[in-house]
């Protein structure tokens, strides 16, 4: 639907100068919506940048360049390196800045295209008209990103394209801004990088909103499905179809066809990454094998008779591994082609024909319902063909290593291969096998290895983990009476924060570490909520009990949950839950008013996201939405590898003053929360970050009095002892909590502590009396 | 001077790369130099090494006999303890980082910026971006990885050392041990 769309470039209002107004009266909606349009609706890339100014003098870049090069034009390349500026003028920090808004863009692209793609498949399918509904009665609001960034209420698929617009064009206004001699500035780059992830998170709702609603995925429910996940969980004997990637129609359309067919229940359909999660939302018969790093094991192990390959976190090199392993190959995807040819077109016949007998090893379809059929006839005749994997004879291959030391060279987990090889070479494959837990199934010790040793398929066979999990299913948004639920406690601190687990699986020391966090967070009360591959890594851990976190603790948005919003596009509704604490409980208006709320959520809403295994550019773009909403993010040790952090200065007293909305005072708040992007080097450092910038300005003494404790807790037990800055923490007696007193006020003594109003905090200067 | 291979080759920075220490002579210069020195101790100094020896209680050694300040990132604080060291301070390394990086950081005892850094111990990756960091920090600091893993972003590099060779360096460099 089009209808009237007006741009002002610039206009002054009550509230100051507003720029690059947008309104598209009855664009989208059926018109019963009469919330006012806010300033900054379909907000263009400057038009928050005064927001993100705010943020970014708090929290500064700290910029640890990957590279000190730059070969992005044929002026290069330039060495930027010890104050020296490229042939163009830029310097190093607006060099990393750059690369960072490049990650983001790449992202938000993905997740916008991901999003298009999705949009069109299911109009086609299901008709423009057909209605959004992602959470049924218990959803009112139903997109509350969309409704924030862009002033709009979509009520059908059709609606969605018009979000989806917005989207593109920003993200090519974004990406344009990286070329040579745009921005010079590394706080507008920085800017920039925010607006992405706002873009980004517009996208993912658009995507996820879609599918839950024409895919009948689980609507807001906090009693979804427990599930299946891990290699134990397939039943090898039937015919096995792998899906691969992140793009759902392809995988829906397999098992919509298996269901058509009378097949339900014969045909097994496993995944790997976020299409796993996604087919799991529609049917409880699918299985998920793990996260990324799976890819290569489970084509080795024996199981698939075929691989379908969708989009987004497949490895570039899976058609020459499943050929190796004998396993027809189907990419569905016009982003992922993998080289093989287009046979769209084909009959069905043909296609089962040419993959059964062997005659292409691969084709290309790009048309789900298709793949559908192809996929289910194509494994089932394979499977009397199946090829036994010989047992592998780890001791015989391992005996070949000279123990040089190249594979622990291309090792990211830093495995201590070749002992353990050695050991495995004369028989002693325990250490070996032990090293499956960190590692990230790369294969990059395989390249390296000049004896030509199957490094990682040696690792893999000398470990029998062959588990099987329980993992509770993506519900989708939060329900409105939920967040009424916990929004108050929230708010004024009493439940501790909201700790968000997200993004890949590129951990240091394993994926149970994020089980073991999930767990921590979940037994201290704090609202624990999962997605993508963290929440199959947050599932792959039993406790004494033989529970998984999922089975152990309640799927509901509240203290002590723990909470799988579904895959990565499910991200938008973990910004969501925040976004609809300021509506629904603080009763803001959300629509165009993007500064506001975020401000009210910066201030108000203890949330944090951990991507402990963050790899991908997708992460970056999830991270950045966060960001711009205030939301703090910690991530794994590899998170490093953004090449930069967003700091805060804890010990620099003038940078954490607040307005109080009541009086118009500036008022010193203390660090809360301290950071805004940080990786952490372990575990249990991670904790006790988290902890702490789960702290907000607007907590009530009884709320800053239970996280204090946590912090502590945590704090003592990474460090060995007492925090050293309570004091800036603790505003009042009554923040002390009453079990730690007689430890805090010495502390407090020695650092000539003084009381402290509590504010009614803002950062805006339009907030004050309002 | 010997070019070196990053610890893990591909981790190459730029056109500088650090100086590597093969010498404990080299060690014991920048050590007798430092007028304001700061160790950091990151967790993977926590792994046995060796014979069950860990490269973290010969830190805490090295530390006290140099009196050089430490700063305990992940989970170094505890060991450091229990080997009879208080470090001076215990954070992240990059909320570090960010202190390091500045100029106007009075440093972990308020008197004054620290003029050269000794690394140990961290994750390979967060070290060597610890370092890029700090090797275009405002405030300039001499780094000196002392991981047995050579770190280019470093002013000056331990190379890539098995544990014997590694501890015998640090032992000898610090005055521990005279030469072997
Ligand atoms: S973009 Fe600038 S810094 Fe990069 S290669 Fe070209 S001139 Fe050099
Ligand atoms: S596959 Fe595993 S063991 Fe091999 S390099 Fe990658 S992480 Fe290391
Ligand atoms: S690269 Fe190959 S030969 Fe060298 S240590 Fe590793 S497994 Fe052994």
């Amino acid at each position: 639907m089009k209808g009237i769309d007006i741009r002002i470039a610039e206009i002054a209002s009550p509230l100051g100068r507003v720029r690059d107004l947008r309104l598209g009266i009855g664009r989208v909606g059926s018109g019963t919506w009469d919330e006012p349009v806010g300033p900054t609706p379909c907000p263009s890339p400057t038009a928050l940048r005064d927001w993100d100014r705010r943020l970014l003098a708090r929290y500064k870049p700290f910029y640890m360049p990957l590279c000190d090069l730059c070969c992005l034009c044929t002026y290069g390349k330039c060495d930027l390196s010890g104050g020296k500026r490229g042939a163009c003028g830029i310097t190093l920090e607006a060099q990393q800045s750059r690369i960072v808004l490049l990650a983001a863009c790449i992202g938000a692209a993905t997740h916008t295209s991901h999003a298009r793609e999705l949009v069109e498949y299911l109009i086609a399918r299901n008709g423009r008209t057909y209605p959004i509904d992602p959470g049924g009665l218990s959803v009112e609001l139903r997109m509350p990103i969309a409704e924030l960034v862009c002033g709009v209420r979509p009520e059908t698929l059709g609606d969605l394209e018009t979000v989806l617009e917005y989207c593109e064009e920003q993200v090519v206004h974004l990406l344009s801004a990286t070329h040579t001699g745009q921005e010079g500035d590394p706080i507008d780059f920085e800017s920039k990088v925010l607006h992405t992830g706002m873009i980004d998170h517009t996208a993912m709702e658009v995507a996820d909103v879609a599918q839950i609603s024409a895919l009948d995925f689980p609507k807001a429910d906090p009693g979804a499905a427990l599930v299946e996940l891990g290699i134990g969980a397939v039943d090898a004997e039937k015919p096995v179809i792998l899906v691969v990637g992140h793009n759902v129609p392809p995988a829906a359309a397999i098992l919509d066809h298996l269901a058509a067919s009378g097949l339900e229940g014969s045909v097994e359909v496993t995944g790997i990454c976020c299409t796993a999660i996604d087919m799991s939302r529609r049917s409880r018969a699918a299985k998920i094998v793990g996260p990324i790093s799976w890819q290569l094991r489970y084509i080795r192990s024996g199981i698939p008779d075929l691989v379908v390959v969708d989009e987004q976190c497949v490895r570039a090199d899976i058609f020459e591994e499943a050929t190796r392993a004998g396993l027809p190959v189907i990419a569905t995807s016009s982003k992922n082609c993998i080289g093989l040819p287009d046979r769209t077109s084909d009959p069905s016949d043909e296609l089962v024909a040419d993959l059964v007998s062997g005659a292409v090893p691969g084709v290309l379809v790009l048309d789900p319902e298709k793949v559908g059929e192809v996929a289910v006839r194509v494994a089932v005749e394979r499977r009397p063909l199946r090829p036994e994997v010989p047992a592998l004879d780890v001791a015989a291959a391992a005996e070949a290593c000279r123990g040089c030391g190249a594979c622990a060279e291309a090792c990211p987990a830093e495995s201590e291969i070749p002992a353990a090889m050695q050991a495995a070479g004369q028989g002693e494959t325990g250490a070996l096998g032990a090293l499956l837990a960190s590692c990230v199934g790369c294969g990059r010790c395989e390249d390296a290895c000049p004896q030509g040793i199957e490094v990682h398929r040696l690792i893999a066979a000398s470990c029998d983990a062959c588990d099987r999990f329980a993992i509770r299913t993506g519900r989708g948004p939060i329900q409105d009476v939920e967040i009424r639920e916990v929004g108050g406690p929230l708010v004024l601190g009493e439940i501790p924060g909201v700790v968000a687990f997200v993004g890949c699986a590129n951990y240091l020391e394993g994926g149970e570490e994020v089980a073991e966090m999930v767990t921590e967070f979940a037994k201290r009360r704090f609202v624990v909520c999962t997605s993508g591959c963290a929440a199959m890594a947050a599932a792959m851990h039993h406790d004494e009990e033989g529970l998984t976190p999922y089975e152990r603790f309640s799927g509901r948005f509240e203290a002590g949950g723990v909470v799988n919003v579904g895959s990565c596009v499910s991200n938008a509704h973990i910004s969501g839950a925040a976004v609809k604490i300021a509506s629904i409980f603080a009763k803001r208006n959300l629509s165009g008013n993007y500064a506001e709320v975020a401000d009210y959520v910066y201030n108000r809403v203890g949330a944090v996201g951990v991507a402990w295994g963050a790899m991908s550019q997708k992460a970056a773009s999830i991270a950045a939405g966060f960001w711009r909403l205030g939301i703090p993010v910690v991530v794994g040790p590899h998170g490093a590898k953004y090449r930069r952090m967003l700091l805060g200065r804890a010990d620099r007293d003038e940078d954490w003053t607040v307005r109080d909305r009541r009086t118009g005072d500036d008022v010193y708040v203390g660090p809360v929360p301290e950071h805004l992007f940080i990786a952490a080097e372990t575990k249990e450092e991670a904790m006790a970050l988290i902890a702490k910038l789960a702290m907000r300005p607007n907590d009530t003494s009884r709320g800053r009095s239970i996280k204090i404790s946590h912090y502590i807790d945590l704090h003592q037990h990474c460090y060995g002892r007492m925090p050293d800055d309570l004091h800036r923490f603790i505003r009042t007696p009554a923040d002390i909590p009453v079990m730690q007193k007689d430890r805090i006020l010495p502390l407090l003594e020695a650092n000539g502590w003084i009381e402290r109003p509590i504010p009614d905090p803002t950062l805006l200067p339009q907030e004050v009396s309002r | 001077m010997t070019r070196i291979r990053p610890a893990q080759p591909a981790m190459m920075g730029g056109t500088k790369t650090a100086t590597p220490i093969e010498r404990p002579s080299v060690l014991s210069a920048l050590v007798r130099r430092a007028k304001r020195p700061l160790l950091v101790v990151g967790h993977r100094a926590l792994r046995a090494r060796g014979n069950g020896e860990r490269e973290i209680d010969l830190l805490a050694r090295a530390a006290l006999a140099a009196g050089i300040p430490v700063a305990a990132t992940g989970d170094a604080g505890p060991a450091l303890q229990a080997a009879g060291l208080e470090p001076a301070i215990c954070t992240s390394a990059m909320n570090l980082g960010g202190l390091l990086a500045d100029p106007g950081w009075p440093g972990v005892d308020d008197q004054g910026p620290h003029d050269v850094i000794f690394v140990a111990g961290l994750v390979y990756a967060l070290e060597w971006t610890l370092l890029s960091g700090l090797r275009h920090a405002p405030s300039h600091p001499v780094t000196v990885s002392l991981s047995p893993a050579f770190e280019p972003h470093a002013s000056f590099s331990v190379p890539n050392l098995a544990w014997p060779a590694w501890r015998a360096l640090i032992a000898e460099g610090f005055g521990l041990e005279g030469p072997a």
